[in-house]
């Protein structure tokens, strides 16, 4: 077996009842074809790099899975033809693969970025003061000019 | 005259070389934005200092990117 991953972008528009449907339904693909999903992975709503089907936003799905070639052209065909689903990328990540311990290794490895992932929450912002105070001392040479400015007109008059 | 005409510059070097935890990954397009420019443009190699093996890791993962909508193609000056 092969292992594959697939991304591909939702309509962030549908209600959770066709978006549970919808992902429902590629899960089915997938058993349907011999394949076995080794990880479904929301990412949630995500603002996209630029407009697809005139959408700001998308929902990010990742599908990781072991299968052969059959799988991947039917879930391609299946979405080409969908229209919720904005876009999708599959890429090919390892031959010979073993469902099994892909399964286990994930699990082992989840038990760990949940203490990871509580701490990454806190750090963020607070460069923007130093900006602020760098451009604050400057115009105190403004002074001496309007001397100059005054003196010039009485030239112009001679 | 060769001494005058010197100026300084930094060494530089390969960032994925010096600090492995890096991570080259279409997933997480953070770190990649480093190595474009505000264009959505690939930096070379020649400027940033990556060395061939993790430019060519760099340039695969940043064109899955763009391919999923996580990096622009054609970036705003401003963003």
């Amino acid at each position: 077996m092969r292992r594959y991953e697939t991304v591909f972008i939702a309509d962030p528009d549908l209600s959770g009842d066709v978006q549970a449907q919808l992902f429902e339904k590629t899960k089915n693909i997938i058993s349907d074809n011999n394949g076995v999903l080794v990880d479904f992975d929301e990412w949630g709503n995500r603002r996209l790099a630029y407009e697809i089907k005139k959408k700001q936003r998308g929902h990010y799905v990742r599908l990781d899975y072991c299968g052969d070639g059959a799988v991947v052209s039917e879930l391609e065909g299946t979405f080409r033809i969908d229209e919720r689903i904005l876009k999708f990328m599959t890429i090919f990540l390892q031959d010979d693969a073993d469902p099994q311990a892909i399964q286990a290794a994930l699990a082992s490895a989840k038990e760990k970025p949940a203490e990871e992932a509580a701490e990454d929450a806190a750090p963020a912002s607070g460069n923007d003061t130093a900006k602020a105070a760098s451009t604050e001392p400057a115009p105190a040479e403004a002074a001496p000019e309007p001397a100059e400015d005054a003196a010039a007109p009485e030239k112009d008059d001679e | 005259m060769k001494g005058k005409k010197r100026v300084f510059h930094r060494r530089k070097y390969c960032r994925f070389c010096a600090d492995s935890s890096l991570p080259i990954d279409y997933k997480n397009p953070k770190p990649l934005k480093s190595f474009i420019t505000e264009r959505g443009k690939i930096i070379p190699r020649r400027i940033s200092g990556t060395c061939a093996k993790h430019q060519r890791a760099l340039t695969r993962e940043i064109k899955r990117a763009r391919t999923i909508a996580l990096l622009p193609y054609v970036g705003k000056p401003d963003s």
